[in-house]
């Protein structure tokens, strides 16, 4: 039996809450329309339902709160790329924002709800909220769960989000104002794909070795890696040739399950992967000398 | 595209109204069909060009409530109450500067880039009134031309904001 396809656009979150539930599996949520549109065009996305979240106003914008930065679900990329809130205390979200391909035109309209939830894996804020220690918050018509990042992206396009739920805030952490930051992306043009990406953060100690670093990479596996041992490995340690060396191998290692695609075959994935990592982490190093030599003068 | 078409299932159409360049249009609308096709198959306004529906090319840029988005991956649905701004809006009798630069630099060969090119270049300029060529490469990156090599959109859009810096538009036709 053919379903006939219907086409919401509620008024308020309790409305698309409930009309999700109702739903279920038979509803596909739209944010900014930047991946759902383009995949219904090319029919790999035949909905039944479409809930448009296009009047929620009260999911748009940021507020800061107890040491972190809440970002509202459907604040578009180009938000969160200008929000000086974003830029002093989550720099490394701006600018992951700023680098995300296709234009202005989709930086206009995407949002980092909807990147979020759609999982794909060259996107370029899941690395980032992954190192950030970023945490999802999901409601439903029953109630409301909190997940960290690291727990929430599960495969290609798949996630934790129930087919019930809405990511309504993304809670960030605040990034101390000596913290170095660097999100490095390889891709072929602006307008393409990461074929590998690593996001950073770093503090430094007083001689200028490394006091926490975190890092994590986008666009090789089909879920965004937090590279726990490679942080582990470079605390206490100065940059060295030797050690970025070591980082590079130590990434390569981390990644168990490379994507194969148009534009990459695994092994050069894996690779690159060692590259970006050693990147991101020079450069968020010095961004944090350069911040502490500031603070210093 | 058209052989999938006739295999899709029936719909509940949405009454939807937006204001295009200026004036106010009502449609019953297939809740699946992107703002572009609204734009070219029911409104009659074949200037925004459909080069791929996938978000690459940027040929279906349009303005919506002023910024600059690719019309294929917005469902014409979700601009009901909206305010568009389509190529066709731009000349008044004369052409806009931005058009007139692109004339006059030849910022085009087969054209088929070409609205969509200018439509950005709007946004571009008026955010950025004096660009370097850098600046214009990264503000037309959504936007693919397989003719020109770009540089001579790159002069275009030069030429269009020296104009503009000479002569500003009134808001609602910057």
């Amino acid at each position: 039996m053919t379903k006939t396809l219907t086409y919401y656009a509620p008024a308020s979150l309790e409305e698309a809450l409930d009309r999700l539930s109702q739903l279920g599996t038979d509803a596909t949520v739209l944010a900014g329309g930047q991946d759902v549109v383009p995949r219904m065009n090319q029919g790999q996305l035949s909905p039944t339902n479409i809930i448009d979240l296009k009047a929620l106003k009260n999911l748009v914008g940021t507020e800061t709160a107890n040491g972190a930065i809440v970002i509202r679900a459907l604040s578009t990329h180009r938000t969160i790329e200008r929000s000086e809130a974003i830029q002093n205390w989550c720099g490394l979200l701006a600018d992951a924002a700023s680098q995300i391909g296709g234009g202005i035109q989709v930086r206009n309209r995407g949002t980092i709800g909807g990147a979020v939830c759609a999982g794909s894996p060259a996107y370029d804020f899941l690395p980032c909220l992954v190192a950030l220690d970023a945490e999802f918050r999901l409601l439903s018509s029953v109630g409301e769960r909190r997940l960290p990042a690291s727990e929430f992206f599960r495969d290609v396009g798949k996630t934790a989000l129930r087919p019930d739920e809405i990511l309504t805030e993304i809670t960030v952490p605040k990034l101390s104002p000596d913290t170095g930051f660097s999100y490095q992306k390889l891709k072929f043009s602006d307008g393409c794909y990461s074929i590998a990406s690593a996001a950073c953060t770093v503090k430094l100690n007083l001689n200028e070795s490394f006091a926490a670093a975190r890092l994590a990479l986008g666009g090789v596996a089909p879920v965004p890696i937090r590279l726990r041992q490679v942080e582990a490995m470079v605390g206490g340690a100065r940059v060295t040739e030797k050690l970025l060396g070591e980082v590079a191998a130590a990434t390569e290692q981390a990644v168990t399950n490379p994507i194969t695609d148009v534009q990459a075959d695994g092994e050069y994935r894996r690779a690159m992967a060692g590259v970006m990592a050693k990147r991101a982490l020079t450069s968020a190093f010095e961004r944090a000398r350069h911040k502490g030599k500031g603070e210093r003068t | 595209m058209s052989s999938a078409r006739t295999t899709l299932a029936p719909v509940s159409k949405v009454k939807i109204e937006v204001k295009v360049n200026g004036e106010v249009r009502q449609a019953d609308v297939d809740p699946r069909i992107p703002l572009v096709q609204l734009l070219r198959d029911e409104l009659g306004l074949t200037g925004t060009h459909i080069g791929c529906l996938t978000g690459h090319c940027g040929a279906c840029t349009i303005l919506l409530n002023g910024s600059a988005v690719k019309s294929c991956t917005v469902l014409a649905a979700s601009a009901n109450g909206d305010e568009i701004r389509t190529v066709e809006g731009l000349a008044d009798g004369d052409l806009h500067p931005v058009q007139k630069a692109f004339w006059d630099y030849q910022g085009f060969q087969c054209g088929y880039c070409t609205p969509g090119m200018i439509m950005t270049t709007l946004e571009l300029l008026r955010e950025n009134p004096d660009p370097n060529d850098n600046e214009i490469k990264a503000g037309i990156s959504g936007n693919l031309c397989r003719c020109t090599g770009y540089q001579t959109i790159i002069q275009a859009v030069r030429g269009a904001a020296e104009a503009l810096r000479r002569n500003p538009q009134p808001a609602d036709k910057s």
